[in-house]
């Protein structure tokens, strides 16, 4: 069960949905007028329907790259491939949950849920439908017509997933949704993902910085290294579902995965630590 | 059941107490700014002969005799009414201008950069220099002074609506564009909501602006209006009248303000 990886691709071939081919994010910081790189021959597939999630130290270019995907950034040098097509300009064809809510203030729950269908054009009806469906799936429902400021972090948190589930994009794009969530709440909001997920099976790039997540909700886990971002490791979480994250460490194959992406991570850490300017330095470490 | 009873009385007693306090702050507040008016005005009244010369600075039952003369003289409704009409008219076409102007420039922060300086420019107009130049223009009818108040309104609105645009969180939009909004949703779904707050700021600044406006048009050359009211009688020396006029448009002013944060008020209810 704990068939672990070293290099992604394992399995039959598969159509890849999302593909970053040798990609290179370059800056330019205010301050210092120097170029920074941000990401560094970053190249990954990510096929439709799995569940990937990316880790790594702050700053190595995790949200860099889900913008990219986006289509809100462009790529210094290389390539983004939607369905096998460059992205140019913003991609309406994927699902952004952001790592703040963005909930719109002036507009209700049900308002927030429903704004994609209307901006779509979807007729009234329809959209409440689809919403009063959605809310009630994730237990907001009777909180319909509350504002964003009059819910509870984690009830925004689940609104703005289910805003992004509404219109069924084919790729799902999280930015640390559960971040500033207490752990209670965190752990339901995943068993949530889960089984919404479970349900339409798209593509979800999910970033993260806690492990557990990581491993509870993915089918891969992709590990950064930071100064510039590269991509270091892709493992595979052997560990079947549908997953019980409230008991995920006793999943067989758990400690095993855990283990090896703590082993991997925690020297990451470690090197950003050691070497906060030398940037040059952290990268030939973390190279060998 | 009775553990229920008790409850719902716990509930019901916060309400009450909720409910008797704001009654009770709306009256002491209300009653407050009276009882200061009228020790103002009371002081005023006892003050002049006295420490004020009443020829100078008038006093409150002289204004108030005033008042009254020009309302029996049949002078005053006309004259209050045109001034209104010129207000109302200015603040319209400067606002919606002025809105334009700002969801335009506010989203293309290159083209704000460029006519920054010019708008700069235009704004250190004094209004003294610009009024003459408009009568000349559009004649000393109504117009000059519509166009005269809509240019007070339309700074006011313009900077606050285009410091509200680019307040919008970049999430916001970005998060829109995900989604699929086109360039026109963007801006009404998105830009011009989230920068309300700072677009009403700029409205309600905005109304004494407008009268401002109206009123310096009929200063520079009118032969009606309460600015001309105001003229004619400093042009008399009777302090008395131009008083009087003045809190006509002190009054104005704060009717006009008392029904645009009324009209906000709805209109916020309306959006939820």
């Amino acid at each position: 069960m704990a068939d672990v990886s070293a290099n992604g691709r394992g399995g039959a071939p598969r159509a890849e949905v999302v593909e970053l081919v040798s990609v290179y994010k370059a800056f330019v910081a205010g301050g210092t007028r120097q170029a920074k790189l941000a990401l560094e021959d970053v190249s990954l597939r990510v096929p439709r329907g799995e569940f990937w999630s990316i880790i790594g130290p702050s700053g190595c270019g995790k949200s860099t790259i889900l913008n990219l995907i986006a289509g809100l950034s462009a790529p210094t040098d290389g390539t983004i491939l939607y369905d096998g097509r460059a992205v140019r300009g913003v991609n309406t064809d994927v699902g952004y949950v952001t790592q703040d809510d963005n909930l719109l203030p002036w507009r209700t729950l049900q308002a927030n849920v429903e704004l994609a269908l209307e901006l779509r054009g979807v007729p009234a009806a329809r959209r409440a439908e689809r919403s009063r469906e959605l809310i009630a799936r994730v237990g907001l429902a009777g909180f319909e017509r509350h504002y964003p400021a009059e819910l509870s972090g984690g009830m925004r948190k689940r609104a703005s997933i289910i805003r992004t589930l509404i219109y069924e994009a084919p790729v799902i794009l999280m930015d640390e949704p559960f971040g500033p969530l207490d752990a209670q709440t965190r752990l339901v909001l995943q068993d949530d993902l889960l089984r919404l997920w479970e349900r339409s099976r798209q593509t979800i790039l999910f970033v993260t910085h806690d492990l557990v997540e990581a491993i509870a909700l993915s089918d891969k886990v992709v590990v950064m290294s930071a100064g510039p971002g590269r991509i270091k490791h892709v493992y595979e979480v052997g560990i079947p579902r549908p997953r019980d994250v409230f008991h995920i460490h006793q999943a067989p194959g758990f400690s095993l995965i855990y283990d090896r992406l703590w082993a991997d991570i925690s020297g990451e850490i470690a090197m950003s630590r050691r070497a906060p300017a030398g940037e040059a330095v952290r990268t030939r470490e973390a190279e060998g | 059941m009775a553990a229920i009873a008790h409850r719902e009385r716990v509930l019901e007693r916060v309400v009450d107490e909720h409910r008797r306090r704001r009654r009770h702050d709306f009256w002491t507040l209300y009653l407050t700014r009276v009882a200061v008016l009228v020790a103002l005005l009371l002081a005023w009244q006892l003050l002049s002969g006295v420490l004020l010369d009443p020829y100078f600075f008038s006093r409150p039952s002289l204004i108030w005799h005033q008042l009254v003369l020009l309302v029996q003289s049949g002078r005053f409704t006309g004259n209050v009414l045109l001034t209104v009409e010129e207000a109302f008219l200015g603040y319209l076409l400067g606002t919606v201008a002025a809105t334009v102007a700002a969801a335009v420039l506010g989203l293309l922060p290159r083209a704000y950069a460029i006519v920054e300086p010019f708008l700069l420019a235009v704004y250190s107009i004094p209004s003294v220099a610009i009024g003459p130049l408009l009568i000349v223009w559009l004649g000393i009818g109504i117009d000059s002074k519509v166009v005269l108040a809509a240019y007070f309104v339309f700074f006011v609105v313009f900077m606050n609506g285009v410091s509200g645009v680019r307040s919008v969180p970049r999430g916001w939009i970005d998060v829109a564009r995900v989604m699929g909004a086109g360039r026109g949703q963007l801006v009404t779904k998105v830009v011009l909501r989230g920068a309300a707050p700072h677009f009403m700021t700029g409205l309600r600044t905005a109304v004494p602006q407008a009268v401002i406006g109206a009123i310096v048009g009929e200063f520079i050359s009118s032969q009606r209006g309460i600015g001309f009211l105001i003229s004619d009688a400093s042009a008399r020396y009777n302090t008395a009248g131009v008083f009087a006029a003045i809190s006509v448009l002190s009054i104005l002013v704060l009717v006009m303000a008392i029904l645009l944060s009324g009209l906000s008020r709805l209109g916020a209810r309306r959006a939820g």
